[in-house]
């Protein structure tokens, strides 16, 4: 049973390794896949269940989008 | 279980392989550059970068989503007002999926290069594309003089001066 | 509760413009609670090609009735008792800061300050920021510090202070051409005055108390976003879920489902639903009725709840440099749907928000 968990998680490992070139990221550059909002509309909704949620969620790391490099 | 162990060590194998190659050697100065054909964005025929041997190539690779290239369209279209009688030939080859796409993107920046479509992908991994968008200099002779990843304002001066030596060689 | 800076994210990369946003955002809750009206403004300026001087400046009014304590209603049901209406309370805050670009990396220090007349803070954020893989996966860690004092109406200037330090650590990878995850990992430390000095606690015994809590509040959260592109639909789908864990007996998750499309001329529409779920602090009760022991709170964030929210929002390209967005969201806070714990029917209720805020980018 150890044995199989341990070759699914090399199995998935391995399915994460390939890239994806800069050239195919057309899809992730939509503004619809957009990760990141625009920063004062996530602080203000944070703002909000802060103050009325004892739980804390962790920050946002942005990334994805086209990749464009300038 | 042994059976996928190896599948897995062989993908794996496979994949950093794969994966070295594609992130450690982008195409360099002083290689000659790869061939690379296209379909001219009007449908009219296809093009490729040996058709213009004897001419030095600003080859530039965009794409309708690509932000900086809003930037990189207009400063092009200054190198062909100013050093086209000089022999310089720019070609932007495009990587989009559709032959839509790119077209609405030429529609609302205009274009006096030649505008061409890659939807296959094969032209951008025979340069090693590093990122997005990414400019070669193919000098007259077929050799790259220099690789632009990314573009920025910046680099007009550079680019420029890079060309003009080019150009100045017969 | 989160601070401000740690929430700070760097744009995504492409041309370095000059960006204005400014917003508008109308917050209240059911049963004549309380209300907030904000306005927010915040500009990004491009000083070098590497460097860029970002700066935020939010006010908000608050006004209407705050639970106190809670007290034995008809049929023995705990009841909200609530301050007069009409608390009116307004805050100031600001920031200001910078980023600088090396090669794949970015760095983000930002100093930020608040003030009410019976709250104060200044605090400190540092982010950075590393691409790899030519940017298939980002990235990010930092810390913020926040030094804050706490008063009250009726001795404004006697402040009791409170500190906070936050840090953070994600990754974003690409996953393949369509979709993309994000975890990260966020833990607080919070330490000094951490009740809240309007509230107290109805013992049955004999006598109301102060709001008392423990004087070090320990958090750790968990996130993880997922996006994806759908091309049956043509949509993007965001899957986000996070857990979150404190020393105070609270522990806490949501699920949230965000539908994202494009749609003609320039528009994106986006719709989802959110369920949130927390159990009660270990010192928590609605009221009591001996003595309690030194930590006690009857406070309505601190009880065992779940939530049930709907989103929804649409963004315009208005024209080349400017866009709107509108943006609504309606939350029902339900004791039926806590993830255990104790709570009280009357702190049910829902609360809804709208914003609208403009983007100019040159």
């Amino acid at each position: 049973m150890g044995a199989r968990i341990a070759a699914l998680v090399v199995l998935t490992l391995c399915g994460g390794c390939a890239t994806v070139q800069p050239w195919e990221r057309g899809t992730l550059a939509k503004p619809s896949m957009a990760i990141e909002e625009p920063p004062h509309q996530t602080a203000q909704k944070l703002r909000t269940y802060g103050a009325k949620e004892a739980g804390a969620s962790a920050s946002g790391v942005g990334g994805g989008g086209c990749g464009c490099n300038n | 279980m042994a059976a996928s162990a190896k599948r897995c060590v062989s993908s794996a194998l496979a994949a950093a392989t794969a994966f070295a190659a594609s992130v450690g050697w982008p195409l360099e100065r002083g290689a000659a550059a790869p061939p690379c054909s296209a379909l001219l964005l009007d449908g009219s025929r296809a093009i490729s970068v040996a058709d213009y041997r004897g001419k030095v190539v600003y080859l530039d690779f965009w794409a309708s989503w690509c932000a900086p290239c809003r930037e990189s369209f207009p400063f092009m279209n200054e190198l062909e007002r100013d050093l086209a009688d000089r022999g310089l030939a720019i070609v932007a080859v495009s990587v989009d999926k559709t032959a839509e796409d790119a077209r609405g993107f030429a529609a609302s920046h205009p274009a006096r290069f030649a505008l061409a479509l890659d939807r296959t992908g094969t032209c951008p991994a025979a340069y090693q594309l590093p990122g997005m968008p990414t400019s070669f200099i193919i000098d007259r002779r077929g050799v790259i003089r220099a690789v632009h990843a990314g573009f920025r304002a910046s680099d007009a001066p550079e680019i420029r001066r890079q060309l003009s030596e080019a150009l100045d060689e017969l | 509760m989160a601070l401000p800076g740690i929430h700070a994210r760097a744009e995504a990369p492409g041309a370095n413009p000059l960006q204005l946003d400014a917003g508008h955002l109308e917050y209240s809750e059911s049963g004549a609670r309380m209300s907030v009206r904000v306005n927010q403004a915040s500009a990004v300026v491009p000083l070098a090609e590497a460097f860029q001087l970002k700066a935020n400046g939010i006010q908000d009014v608050v006004s209407g009735a705050s639970p106190q304590f809670n007290a034995p209603g008809p049929g023995g049901k705990p009841q909200q008792v609530r301050t007069g209406a009409s608390v009116r309370d307004r805050r100031n805050a600001g920031d200001i800061g910078g980023t600088a670009r090396l090669g794949d990396s970015a760095i983000t220090l930002r100093q930020g300050w608040s003030k009410e007349n019976d709250y104060k803070s200044t605090w400190t954020s540092l982010e950075a920021r590393h691409e790899l893989n030519r940017r298939d996966t980002t990235l990010a860690g930092g810390f913020a510090f926040a030094d804050d004092g706490v008063s009250n109406h009726d001795t404004p200037n006697d402040f009791r202070t409170r500190m906070k330090r936050d840090f953070f650590v994600g990754v974003t990878q690409v996953l393949d051409p369509r979709s993309l995850v994000e975890v990260s990992l966020q833990y607080s430390y919070s330490s000094g005055f951490l009740s809240d000095p309007y509230k107290r606690v109805f013992v049955q015994s004999g006598g109301l108390l102060p709001d008392a809590r423990p004087d070090r509040h320990r958090q750790l959260a968990a996130t993880a976003r997922y996006v994806t592109y759908l091309p049956a639909i043509d949509s993007a789908l965001h899957l986000t879920g996070s857990l979150s864990d404190d020393n105070w007996g609270i522990h806490s998750g949501s699920l949230e489902a965000q539908w994202r499309k494009e749609l003609p001329a320039e528009w994106l529409a986006s719709a989802g639903a959110r369920y949130y779920a927390q159990s009660s602090a270990d010192f928590y009760a609605p009221l009591y009725q001996d003595q309690p022991g030194p930590t006690h709170s009857s406070d309505y964030r601190l009880a065992g709840f779940g939530s049930i929210a709907w989103l929804a929002g649409v963004s315009k390209q208005l024209t080349r440099n400017f866009s709107l967005q509108l943006a609504a969201e309606r939350d029902y806070r339900h004791l039926g749907l806590r993830w255990g714990g104790i709570g009280i029917e009357a702190d049910d209720y829902l609360w809804s928000l709208y914003m609208v805020s403009l983007q100019a980018r040159f």
